[in-house]
């Protein structure tokens, strides 16, 4: 009579968190290119001020990172400003943030009395929701074939 | 695409706590200069819509909206008060309790909201403008996106 035998593998969870950290990760950087392809640069596109010196500081401060169990899996620990990212509550398991550490985002993001929103965010998205199922499935995939 | 904001600001405006700190201040974004300093609610469209009509599935949109909402930054003789910041939170409050998972309902119009939830209620902000403390809550919207028979 043929059976089944299963066997516990110790420590095949924590792979598999760590590889859906990454999974995830891994769409949280193609939502971060298309934030950073909608957010207003000062001179340049969707400008507030179209006449002004080209800036950029926002797009450069919008970033992603992704924690497991309370700690950064991995990237910079600087924007593209030079600036330390903030350290972000994450509690257990994998969570992760897109967004900006400028003290001005948010006021862009959702508008403010005298400036319309630009929902640069929201707006990523949108765009990238659809092909977020493929690329956490490849991140993981990656992750976990450099464990095996 | 039925974009049914304004049903939501009709459920606010419904909403009598919310009307006590508010009275008729809700409205979607930009402000009339007769509000500034004066408590209110500004709605802002964050955009993402995932259906359209026409879509082989049923024309669904999910939506996300931000409600600044704002306290006193002065009193009625126009003098600044620093009691702002906590007003803005309890119109905050006022905003979820009026909003957060609420189930499918329909409005005159025929617009179909199947939905309504709220994510998050930011920290506290400073209008850099103007210097009115407020508090944004994110509100996230599947509706249909036609109008229901």
């Amino acid at each position: 009579m043929a059976g089944a035998r299963v066997v516990l593998r110790r420590g095949a969870q924590g792979e598999l968190e760590r590889a859906a950290g990454f999974g995830l990760l891994n769409y949280l950087h193609h939502l971060e290119g298309a934030a950073k392809d909608n957010a207003p640069v000062r001179g340049g596109r969707r400008s507030f001020a179209p006449d002004g010196p080209v800036g950029g500081t926002l797009l450069r401060s919008i970033h992603s990172v992704v924690y497991l169990d309370g700690r950064r899996l991995t990237g910079d620990a600087q924007d593209e400003n030079k600036q330390a990212l903030p350290d972000y509550v994450a509690g257990r398991g994998v969570a992760g943030f897109v967004g900006s550490n400028s003290q001005y985002g948010g006021f862009v993001h959702n508008g403010t009395v005298k400036m319309p929103a630009r929902p640069f965010l929201t707006e990523a998205l949108a765009e990238t929701q659809g092909d977020a199922p493929g690329l956490f499935r490849d991140g993981m995939r990656a992750a976990l074939r450099r464990r095996l | 695409m039925v974009d049914p904001m304004g049903m939501l600001l009709t459920e606010l405006r419904a909403s009598s706590p919310l009307v006590a700190l508010v009275s008729t201040r809700i409205s979607a974004d930009e402000d009339p200069t007769s509000d500034q300093g004066k408590t209110r609610v500004r709605a802002v469209d964050l955009g993402g819509p995932i259906g359209r009509v026409g879509d082989r599935r049923p024309g669904l949109q999910s939506l996300i909206y931000a409600l600044r909402c704002y306290g006193p930054s002065k009193d009625a003789q126009g003098r600044p008060i620093s009691t702002g910041p906590i007003t803005a939170r309890q119109i905050a409050g006022a905003c979820v309790d009026a909003l957060h998972q609420r189930g499918p309902r329909t409005d005159a119009s025929g617009r179909f909201v199947i939905k309504s939830s709220v994510a998050s209620i930011g920290g506290l902000l400073i209008d850099p403008d103007t210097r009115e403390p407020y508090y944004t809550v994110s509100v996230e919207v599947v509706a249909a996106a036609q109008e229901a028979a």
